[in-house]
């Protein structure tokens, strides 16, 4: 069963079957390395399917609202989230997520490049070269992650020297409006702080279609330093409300394409639970190595899928 | 029509590149509706299938 959908500049067949397929992996793979494999589901979208990246980006934010309210269902947080933290970083993240759209919007409007004779639109290359890029940075750090675990003292978390030091900057920033936060214990922290981490995660939101979580959460109990159930609740709270807006602004440039989001939906869901379990057969060394061969794996897909666009490679990708 | 097709069809309908393009407020109402009424069933089901299974989980879980 195929079904096809036409956005500006391309149009594109999708098997519904293969989707599925798609999806149910992509959820496994978000069970076993949460955010990380998240990550893959827009890049992959347009390696396999040619979905064009600002369809794919649209759509997984679409996705992650989906995903978010399943969450608040699950995890019961409105007894739990500071509310006035959520309100405060969701201005940012809004602002943010809006500024991502644009710089999205701006990459789909340009006009074709000419590269070794071959034309390429700009969206498709930037947006492959950054998706490399990140890759390869995260599959690099995940594989270290993996050998110095075990050297690394445990009640220091997995923060870095260099993390602990920018950390205890943010905390003692001393730039006015401060605000304080009583629910998370928190008796005075610069405004800017909060706004800055919210528009940072909104940023990447709007533009890469990727989840803030991985921002926030640290950001929340490192820098902050909420309790982490306050913390959770609040990013679960604060992650449905933006990824609200995020589809909104998505929806009014037509970035969504709806049956790609109820099928990756319902079926990355499924596999989602399925990784969970599985993930606990295996040693956190052996999955961290995992990642770093699928994300290094997906870099080497993005080269070969650029060059093909170029015409360097003798076969078609 | 069948809702997969009216589904297809405002898929295919937008086209924001277009003179004077408008979003139409049904798709934005749906891709905003859909995900959030899947998502809260299937979180209760979720919930459901854990009870009845009795799937405890640990911390952080």
């Amino acid at each position: 069963m195929e079904y096809w959908a036409q956005f500006p500049g391309s149009a594109y067949h999708v098997n519904i079957l293969e989707l599925i397929i798609f999806g149910f992996t992509v959820g496994i793979m978000t069970g076993f390395w949460g955010v990380g494999g998240r990550f893959l589901m827009t890049p992959l979208l347009n390696i396999f399917f040619n979905i064009p990246y600002n369809v794919a980006v649209g759509s997984d934010i679409c996705q992650m609202l989906g995903t978010s309210s399943m969450n608040m269902v699950k995890f019961k947080v409105m007894g739990t989230a500071d509310y006035k933290l959520a309100c405060w970083m969701m201005m940012g993240a809004i602002g943010g997520v809006e500024c991502g759209a644009q710089m999205l919007e701006f990459l789909k409007s340009a006009n074709e490049l000419i590269l070794v004779g071959k034309p390429l639109r700009l969206l498709f290359l930037v947006f492959s070269a950054i998706y490399a890029a990140l890759l390869f940075w995260i599959g690099t750090l995940v594989y270290g992650e993996s050998k110095a675990a075990s050297q690394r003292p445990k009640e220091m978390g997995n923060l870095t020297d260099f993390q602990l030091d920018v950390t205890a900057r943010l905390q003692t920033l001393h730039l006015p409006p401060m605000i304080s936060l009583p629910v998370s214990g928190i008796q005075a922290v610069s405004f800017w702080v909060v706004m800055g981490v919210g528009f940072l995660a909104g940023l990447l939101i709007g533009f890469l279609g990727v989840g803030g979580s991985f921002i926030v959460l640290p950001a929340l109990i490192y820098i902050l330093g909420c309790p982490m159930g306050v913390a959770l609740s609040t990013d679960l709270f604060a992650s449905l409300m933006v990824m609200g807006y995020g589809t909104f602004s998505h929806s009014l440039k037509g970035n969504i394409d709806l049956i790609l989001v109820v099928v990756l939906f319902l079926s990355s869901t499924l596999g989602m639970h399925v990784g969970t379990f599985g993930v606990k057969r295996f040693k956190g060394s052996r999955v961290r190595r995992g990642f770093a061969l699928i994300a290094y794996s997906t870099v080497l897909l993005l080269a070969l899928k650029i060059s093909s666009a170029l015409g360097l490679v003798p076969f078609a990708f | 029509m069948s809702p997969f097709e009216s589904l297809l069809r405002m898929a295919a309908d937008a086209d924001p590149m277009g003179r004077g393009f408008q979003a139409q407020p049904r798709y934005i109402f749906l891709n905003i509706a859909v995900p959030v009424v899947l998502g809260i069933l299937l979180g209760a089901l979720t919930k459901v299938i854990e009870k009845m299974l009795r799937i405890r989980k640990k911390r952080g879980e």
